[in-house]
């Protein structure tokens, strides 16, 4: 009996030794790596400015230039930018602080198949993640507030031979307009002052309501530019807010050559909104006030100061009228700067938010009585208790708060009553609605090396969309991983880019543990905690590193 | 499969001992006259062992006159570094082991005149710590973009055994000393509690903690400690 027990125990040690330590410690371990190499990036994220065409800017190359563009990169470190499907994801290139008093100013000019050119200035401040919406005017299709108007003029050796006179249709809505009168005998001249040879030339004007967020959204050279000359010829520090009573653009090409000047000036009178406020004196225009008028290079997205407009009354309207002797975009535009000294304040203004509702995409406008624009922090979510944060305020004495539902077409959601932007310095807005039935995401994106056993988090945005109207819901920048909240039960089109492939996958959501197969590369897994109402979403595209 | 292995070993281990102790104790095993459980205490001893679970003290005294309970207490400070590769990436690894661990043993003398035992018993991993520091040795590239070690930054991995555990095995030597002093080898194995392990990790290295998914699976089966321990016993009385 001794002698069995004793190897018994001896076999069954023997055993339990070789059972043991089958695998090795790091058999089948996958090492993350972070290749994020750029900690800075701005995403733009073009879409067409007319929120009721089907049309959507698409694949094209967006040229980068100014002070800034040199740090500017794509995910891979090199210069040259394209915009897929309306998107695209630049990075900063050095680790310097941004902030308001040290920002990255830069420059870009897009054309997109099927869009108006468009020249804009990019203000960074912030080394955090930023979304930057550029709004482009559709040919033939513009949004609501802007009116076009093409005209042909006969020329005799370049130049005019009889009076001519023209106004735009006013925008839906509106009543405003502008109206040009060219004298018999002015020459057209081209760029380097050239007189024109050509028998006809075609003019194409767009005007912009002064009242519509929509124009001002997609107005050449946008309403806070930074490279603006003011009346001394001197850049303004900071930059302006414009706050416009009117702009217009004027194109005339006679041939393929471009009219850039005039050999005499040519008049342009802008019929007035009924409600325009005069930023001045903070009571509505009068006869008798003076606008300051501004004129914008779009080769180099520099406004200048070109003197002012004299408002009038005619047949019971108001109209400011001025005298062009060059074509750009024109502005009537008074203006303070948020990052300067100019017709400012300097208080701060915080926005409290007081709502039901979560997430979502919103502009949080500061207006003027009659609601011109004065301001805004663009394409945000909000959630109850968020404060929102003008960190300067316009030199006026009333002001109110909009907040507009960019995912409603702009549909106005709250609004402050009035206050003076100067001594408030903070006001509360309400936003109630249905809420609908949300869900948390914790969300992250991998590389999955498939030749060695490496994970890669790497530098791009990722971005979620409503499929059903390709409405945002959520955009990650320079990071792979985010948490927020957004609606549940809807289907949503995730899509990210590496090394300028496209990868997306419908995600239809819904509160249970579920797996997107792969469609594009990219392959999703989703684990759903009730405890939390939080879904966990894991991506990882296949990719050879 | 492998818990009733372990259950049945131990369940042997400890019914093995009970039997040869029942089947010495009949009155036909002259040998064992006179001697009975109300003679425990009787002989004592303590120890100085050291092995591969560390060094420590124990006390030990018979229950009756083949049978031992030995209580005691084990440390293992150690660090030492060895070159490691995960997934490719080849490392120096610096690895600390600190174990600390309190048990109560049962020792069977099989035979009356020869210094051969089982021992059996728990042990209770008061810490079980196994750190390992992974620094890449050399540069890394991935996407064409090549890492130097110190961009890529460091991975800890952090194993953790404590808890209780039982062993079984072979004493060799006479459980107590004849005169004052004399030496006992222990063979066996130590059965632990289920490793837990964790990651972490700097710079690129950050978002591991994932990884420690796999290492768990991995050592699911590290639970098996060989012991080899010698003990210098003093006997007391």
């Amino acid at each position: 009996m001794k002698k069995i027990s004793i190897i018994l125990s001896i076999i069954i040690i023997a055993i339990t030794v070789i059972t043991a330590c089958k695998r090795g410690i790091t058999e089948n371990v996958r090492v993350n790596v972070n290749t994020s190499r750029f900690n800075n990036s701005v995403l733009l994220r073009f879409v067409n400015a007319n929120v009721a065409s089907a049309t959507t800017p698409g694949n094209f190359e967006v040229k980068v230039s100014g002070p800034g563009a040199s740090v500017i990169v794509n995910s891979d470190g090199t210069a040259e930018i394209n915009a897929k499907l309306g998107l695209a994801a630049l990075f900063i290139n050095n680790n310097q602080l941004l902030s308001s008093s040290n920002k990255l100013v830069f420059k870009i000019d897009v054309s997109a198949p099927g869009f108006n050119r468009m020249v804009k200035e990019i203000v960074v401040t912030s080394n955090d993640p930023s979304v930057v919406t550029v709004y482009l005017q559709e040919n033939g299709n513009p949004p609501e507030g802007v009116s076009t108007k093409s005209v042909d003029i006969g020329l005799v050796d370049g130049m005019i031979t009889t009076n001519q006179e023209f106004s735009t249709p006013s925008p839906t809505g509106t009543t405003e307009t502008v109206t040009f009168k060219l004298d018999s005998g002015t020459q057209l001249l081209d760029v380097n002052g050239n007189l024109v040879s050509a028998s006809n030339v075609s003019t194409k004007i767009h005007f912009y309501s002064s009242q519509s967020a929509s124009a001002n959204n997609v107005f050449p050279g946008g309403m806070e530019p930074q490279n603006v000359k003011g009346p001394d010829g001197q850049l303004i520090s900071g930059g302006l807010n414009f706050v416009t009573a009117g702009m217009f653009t004027m194109n005339m090409k006679a041939g393929e050559t471009e009219i850039k000047k005039f050999s005499k000036p040519i008049s342009a009178s802008i019929e007035l909104n009924a409600n325009q406020d005069n930023f001045e004196t903070g009571n509505p225009v009068q006869a008798g006030d003076s606008i300051p008028v501004w004129s914008l290079n779009e080769e180099t997205a520099e406004w200048t100061y070109e003197g002012k407009a004299v408002v009038y009354s005619a047949n019971g309207k108001l109209n400011a009228k001025f005298e062009m002797t060059h074509l750009s975009g024109w502005n009537l535009d008074w203006g303070w700067s948020y990052f300067g000294s100019y017709g400012t304040c300097q208080k701060p203004l915080t926005v409290n938010i007081q709502t039901n509702l979560s997430g979502g995409n919103y502009e949080i406008t500061m207006v003027t009585p009659n609601g011109n624009y004065l301001g805004a922090l663009h394409s945000t979510p909000i959630s109850n208790g968020m404060k929102a944060v003008f960190t300067s305020t316009p030199n006026i004495a009333n002001a109110k708060i909009r907040i507009t539902d960019n995912n409603q077409g702009g549909k106005l959601v709250g609004e402050s009553s009035l206050f003076n932007p100067c001594t408030k310095g903070a006001v509360d807005v309400s936003v109630i609605g249905t809420p609908p039935d949300y869900v948390n995401i914790d969300i992250s994106i991998v590389a999955n090396c498939n030749n060695k056993p490496v994970d890669a988090n790497f530098s791009n945005w990722f971005y979620l969309f409503k499929e059903s109207n390709y409405e945002t819901a959520f955009y990650s920048g320079s990071v792979n991983k985010a948490k927020f909240t957004i609606e549940n039960a809807k289907t949503y089109l995730l899509q990210t880019n590496y090394k300028g492939v496209n990868y997306s996958v419908s995600i239809p959501l819904s509160k249970t543990n579920f797996v997107v197969p792969s469609v594009n590369g990219l392959k999703c897994t989703a684990t759903y905690d009730a405890a939390t109402n939080t879904l966990k979403i894991v991506g990882v595209i296949a990719v050879t590193c | 499969m492998k818990k009733i292995t372990i259950f049945t070993f131990l369940l042997f281990q400890i019914t093995a001992i009970w039997a040869v102790d029942k089947n010495l104790e009949t009155p036909k095993n002259k040998s064992n006259e006179g001697f009975s459980i109300k003679d425990f205490g009787k002989n004592a001893a303590v120890g100085l062992h050291f092995g591969t679970t560390g060094v420590g003290l124990n006390y030990k005294t018979n229950i009756t006159k083949r049978v031992y309970g030995r209580a005691g207490f084990s440390i293992l400070p150690a660090a030492y570094k060895i070159p490691i590769a995960v997934s490719g990436l080849s490392t120096t690894a610096s690895l600390s082991a600190n174990l600390t661990n309190i048990h109560l043993l049962g020792e069977l003398q099989i035979f009356e005149r020869i210094g051969l035992r089982l021992v059996g018993g728990f042990s209770y991993f008061v810490i079980g710590d196994l750190k390992a520091t992974l620094q890449p040795k050399t540069a890394y590239t991935i996407e064409n973009v090549t890492y130097t070690p110190s961009d890529i930054g460091q991975l800890q991995m952090n194993i953790d055994w404590s808890g209780l555990g039982s062993y079984a095995g072979f004493g060799f030597g006479m459980p107590i000393p004849g005169s004052k002093l004399n030496v006992n080898m222990d063979l066996g194995l130590m059965y632990l509690s289920q490793p837990k392990a964790t990651v972490t990790g700097t710079a690129r290295l950050q978002d591991n903690a994932a990884m420690a998914n796999q290492i768990n699976k991995n050592i699911s089966d590290y639970r098996y400690l060989p012991m080899f321990q010698l003990i210098i016993n003093y006997k007391l009385n």
